[in-house]
């Protein structure tokens, strides 16, 4: 039986869709047999991060209402043969699909793939319950700003009222740089106001901004750091102990008393 | 009453047993000079298991135990009720942003309120924990209505009919405090022992 993972935010633009796609690929290299959902409908965006646009015939829309066999609407990737998307439609909206519709789909899912990953569109809304009702897990993604964590801090309660009580925590789009001079929120910071476990922790990395618009996960790249995070995460999922990079060089005391007086 | 003191695997727990009153409270103040250096950086863990505990005396006893360099006190067990003069809920979880408790009488949070959440009370607000929200104590009108935070950094603070509001630039205070009010107006202060006048 698989594992359904929900990846979700509340704010948008924090890297909901760059995580999906990234976990999905490192955990496809690691052998898994895994499907992402797209259930952001009306703004889809993982086929595109994927490079997968031009061979959408049928989405999740087709399949709930019986236009489409599940099987006639994944799409398997270009370079990982375990890896499968099931797409967004984009013409119509969240209430074209509902939580009950969400089940039995990863139901049906779960017999045949290990993991499946659902990228949650932004907001607390029907999409987001539609994406969330189904997960075993939930990934909240945050960036260390304080807008993002307050979104995130609304999510982990909804998850909470929701009985999802397996949340985890990854802290995109950190500069060590900005937290040492006390300008950012550093990882310490956000999971004493968020208080769930830490999944992983991501550096800024431009290599990101790259891959999603060419259409390539960046865990194919050895060379970046973000790739590098990406893969630990999916390792971690596996169970695997790897240790957290926390992006905070050693700092003196001035710098951390600069930091405290900041953000208290 | 007795006060047992003994070192867990990663924190030290201070249980106490049976009825407490201010006398026993300058007893655990003693222990706590005579072992400074073992409560020193150490993350302390308040058991009570005695009857009902008034918010007074669990007041005094975290006022004690904080004094101590750099401890800090992770959390406090409790099987009975924390009991205040009227009737009070005691809510044993972190309100995230966007959840809300408002109830008709005192409300005890052992835990933290997040910035987006609200409490609001008829009576006082006692948070056990850091105090990051929204805060309405004596809803309905009662000036007499206190907010008490082991951290109290909330973006607004209601009492009453009278709003404060965070200063822009807030410094850093790790110390529990009170706020109430003093004529007509809100004021913070450390929440010293003898606590509330």
């Amino acid at each position: 039986m698989g594992k359904v993972i929900v990846i979700t935010s509340g704010k948008g633009g924090v890297g909901k869709t760059t995580a999906v796609a990234n976990i999905g690929t490192a955990l496809a290299f690691m052998e898994q047999k895994v499907v992402l959902i797209d259930a952001d409908i009306g703004l889809r965006n993982l086929d595109v991060v994927l490079g997968l646009e031009n061979r959408i015939v049928y989405d999740i829309v087709d399949v709930v209402e019986g236009r489409a066999k599940l099987k006639q609407a994944l799409i398997r990737d270009k370079r990982f043969p375990s890896l499968y998307l099931l797409p967004a439609a984009q013409t119509r909206d969240k209430e074209a699909v509902s939580p009950e519709d969400m089940v039995k789909l990863c139901n049906t899912l779960k017999e045949e793939f290990d993991f499946i990953i659902i990228d949650s569109p932004a907001g607390i809304e029907r999409g987001f319950k539609n994406a969330v009702t189904p997960a075993d897990i939930a990934i909240v993604v945050t960036t260390p700003e304080v807008s993002a964590v307050r979104d995130a801090d609304r999510v982990i309660g909804l998850l909470e009222a929701m009985e999802k009580s397996e949340s985890k925590l990854i802290i995109n789009r950190v500069r060590s740089k900005l937290v040492d001079r006390g300008d950012m929120l550093s990882v310490e910071d956000v999971l004493e106001i968020l208080s769930i476990d830490l999944l992983g922790v991501i550096p800024e990395d431009e290599h990101i901004i790259i891959s999603t618009n060419r259409g390539e996960p960046i865990v194919s790249n050895n060379s970046s750091p973000a790739g590098k995070s990406f893969m630990n995460i999916a390792k971690r999922i596996l169970g695997e102990d790897v240790p957290m990079n926390m992006y905070t060089e050693k700092e003196d005391l001035f710098t951390r008393f600069k930091r405290f007086l900041k953000w208290r | 009453m007795s006060i047992v003191i003994s070192g867990e695997k990663n924190y030290i727990t201070v249980k106490i047993d049976g009825e407490v009153d201010s006398e026993s409270i300058e007893g655990l103040k003693a222990q706590i000079e005579r072992n400074k250096f073992f409560f020193k950086d150490g993350k302390i863990l308040i058991k009570y298991a005695g009857g009902k505990v008034p918010c007074k005396v669990l007041g005094d006893i975290i006022n004690a135990l904080s004094e101590i360099e750099n401890a800090s006190i992770i959390g406090i067990l409790t099987e009975a009720t924390i009991q205040s003069e009227g009737n009070a809920i005691v809510i044993k979880r972190t309100l995230r942003s966007g959840q809300s408790i408002s109830y008709a009488g005192d409300v005890v949070i052992v835990g933290d309120v997040n910035a987006g959440a609200e409490v609001i009370a008829e009576g006082d607000i006692i948070v056990l924990g850091s105090l990051r929200g929204l805060a309405h104590a004596g809803a309905m009108g009662d000036r007499s209505a206190i907010v008490y935070a082991l951290d109290l950094s909330p973006v607004q603070i209601r009492i009453a009919d009278i709003i404060a509001r965070a200063p822009d630039h807030v410094q850093n205070k790790s110390v529990p405090e009170i706020a109430r009010i003093k004529d007509n107006n809100i004021v913070i202060e450390t929440f010293s022992h003898g606590g509330i006048k």
